[in-house]
């Protein structure tokens, strides 16, 4: 595995090409270019702020609703982004990948960096809006970090396993969109964390989205610290799949060249 | 052996017939289900394939298509694995295979250099320091900030394999590379592998472009369905590949009523040369079988420049003002003469056979695209294809 690893490493410039490639393409014959990337969450805060907060009257921790919902639409947002782009890349790079060797993860692993460029830039509309409400950060901010970090670990756990599954099953593509907004109401994005129903809350806990993006909202907009508890269990269930799903990766990774 | 660079024992590479690669998760649950395999019949690209490369040779690999040229390829790529056997490589292996896949349309030359250079294996600071190099190489300068979504196909080519021609690996493969972009531009490529291989550096060059293989290599493996089935001298190699080819042709074409036995292109004097001065006379004799008969037949011949240009195309019809009726069994002799008022270059010239269903649509029955391949020598420094006999007549007037 560490061997895998290296030899990754060794490739880290034609990772670098191929994530500049999907940067610079993406937006390529796109009037509105770049923006698309604020748009996106942008808009969907507008709506699930009509919808949700007007009309549905959906609670939000005390927090106005749209900050309360473009703090959980951004990561989500990244998470999202990156396994629609992730998850395709190995086929529609066939042509490459049955011709010449390197390691075949570079390909998901260029979408998903791609996709963090989209999501720094719509990052300015987060603290432009923490700024608007008035929000002062406090030292708890920092859990923002290892927040990040475990929802990498966990996107590229998914990323590595549905990417390669997608090799195989072409299923994989269609049931994908389905499958991420399916995830996305199991995980707090449109409610806050204490809708949940205590009874559930342990299970509902085992989805490793939900005490992230919890996380995040309690981090930087409530100023208070994370539920470690749950945090940790996420970390671990996002270790776990990563080892596993590379694992799996580098394994069925020798016959795509053939099934692609 | 120390100075082994390439070595392949008893490779063999199976792939599974029936199915395209990938499948759909109901049709596997089904087939769980019903206890049955889908994937039951076997096709061999490779069988028990062995062969030894020595540092600093260039081997040729030639063969029919699907003898299994590109799984080699691929095998020494590393992009797939064999069934079983072994296959060995010693030192940084570089691909010159076509990858267009590998450039995006959407970005300029200039980035797709990069880009590629990355997916071929080279570091940027090495592209950095053969930038310039490579951009005169491929000679688009002018275009090197366009999209190569505008560029032709030839010039898609071209820009990759600059790019790949670049690399300095310890074995380089090549594939079939050459076929697009103008002779100029191959023998550019020609004499950069040669280069290559004079610093001690191994090839393994796969083409159908037999030409080309012995302009580069002494030594050629030829494979047929997948087996090896000469390994040596380039010559015998060829000499065993155009038999294959027939065999293969005869297979395809039994059931045809026509073949041509004999193909001669001479000078005036009646010699078989391979080189006509410009404005010489040339005659092209064609001794053909009919097996069938046939009432409206006639026999076309074309000259097509290096590009793939017709330069020109006629027909015994249109030239005679009949069509040829025969009988089964008779032997048609057909001799075209012609001036090749060309200018220098190197043409082909092929001739096929057809028939003329009621004045109406035309049907083939036989063809050979490149029966003869020959240059033209001029002293002049015309410039083009066609000799028109331009005069020029100039005054001076007070």
């Amino acid at each position: 595995m560490i061997e895998k690893i290296r030899e990754l490493l060794k490739y880290r410039e034609l990772l670098l090409s191929i994530t500049v490639r999907e940067i610079k393409v993406r937006y390529k014959q796109s009037v509105l270019g770049i923006f698309w990337s604020i748009l996106q969450p942008l808009l969907m805060m507008m709506v699930f702020t009509i919808v949700f907060s007007r009309f549905a009257k959906i609670p939000s921790d005390g927090i106005p609703y749209p900050l309360f919902s473009y703090t959980a639409l951004l990561p989500w947002t990244f998470f999202a982004t990156s396994l629609s782009f992730a998850i395709p890349s190995l086929v529609s790079n066939a042509n490459l990948l049955s011709k010449i060797y390197f390691p075949r993860e570079i390909f998901p692993i260029a979408s998903i960096l791609a996709a963090s460029v989209d999501f720094c830039i719509a990052a300015v509309i987060f603290i432009a809006l923490l700024v608007f409400y008035d929000v002062t950060l406090t030292v708890y901010a920092f859990y923002v970090i290892p927040i990040l970090l475990i929802q990498v670990l966990l996107t590229l756990a998914v990323a590595l396993f549905s990417s390669a599954l997608n090799v195989f099953y072409r299923d994989v593509k269609y049931a994908l969109p389905f499958f991420i907004q399916l995830w996305m109401y199991l995980s707090p994005v449109i409610y806050p964390l204490s809708s949940v129903p205590d009874g559930f809350k342990s299970l509902y806990m085992l989805n490793p989205m939900a005490p992230i993006i919890g996380g995040y909202r309690k981090v930087l907009v409530l100023g208070a610290s994370p539920d470690l508890y749950y945090l940790g269990i996420s970390a671990f269930i996002s270790l776990i799949t990563l080892f596993l799903s590379y694992k799996y990766f580098k394994i069925v990774e020798l016959s795509f060249a053939d099934k692609i | 052996m120390s100075d082994l660079a390439i070595k392949m024992e008893k490779v063999s590479k199976q792939y599974r017939l029936g199915q395209t690669g990938y499948r759909s998760l109901r049709e596997d649950i089904v087939n769980i289900f019903m206890r049955r395999n889908a994937h039951s019949e076997c096709f061999y690209a490779l069988r028990d394939v062995s062969f030894e490369l020595k540092r600093g040779e260039a081997v040729g690999i030639i063969g029919p298509n699907g003898a299994g040229k590109s799984t080699i390829l691929k095998l020494l790529a590393g992009a797939t694995k064999s069934s079983s056997g072994t296959v060995m490589t010693k030192g940084k292996i570089g691909a010159m295979i076509e990858l267009s896949a590998g450039f995006h349309p959407e970005l300029t030359g200039r980035e797709n250099i990069y880009l590629y250079g990355a997916i071929i294996g080279m570091k940027k600071s090495d592209i950095d320091r053969k930038y310039d190099e490579i951009i005169e190489f491929s000679g688009l300068e002018k275009f090197i900030d366009t999209p190569i979504k505008r560029y032709s196909s030839g010039m898609y080519a071209r820009l990759g394999f600059s790019v790949s021609a670049h690399l300095d690996p310890d074995i380089l493969l090549v594939d079939e590379v050459l076929s697009v972009g103008d002779y100029i531009f191959q023998d550019k490529c020609i004499s950069k592998m040669k280069d290559f291989r004079d610093s001690n550096k191994t090839i393994i060059y796969v083409s159908h472009n037999l030409d080309s293989v012995r302009k580069l290599c002494g030594r050629a493996i030829l494979l047929k369905e997948g087996r090896v089935a000469y390994d040596g001298a380039i010559e015998e190699a060829i000499r065993m590949y155009y038999e294959v080819m027939s065999e293969k042709q005869k297979g395809e074409k039994l059931a045809r009523s026509f073949r041509f036995i004999e193909l001669r292109l001479t000078n005036s004097s009646g010699q078989e040369v391979k080189t006509f001065e410009a404005g010489e006379k040339a005659v092209f004799e064609l001794k053909i079988a009919c097996n069938a008969k046939v009432e409206s037949a006639f026999i076309s011949m074309f000259i097509r420049y290096s590009d793939g240009l017709v330069v020109y195309d006629t027909s015994s019809d249109l030239l005679t003002g009949k069509y040829i009726i025969c009988e089964a069994g008779q032997t048609i002799l057909v001799k075209f003469e012609f001036i090749v008022n060309l200018l220098k270059g190197i043409y082909s010239l092929g001739c096929n056979i057809a028939r003329s269903m009621d004045g109406g649509p035309v049907e083939f029955l036989e063809y050979m695209n490149n029966a003869f391949v020959f240059s033209v020598k001029e002293t002049t420094s015309r410039q083009g294809i066609a000799d028109l006999r331009a005069a020029c007549d100039i005054q001076l007037k007070i």
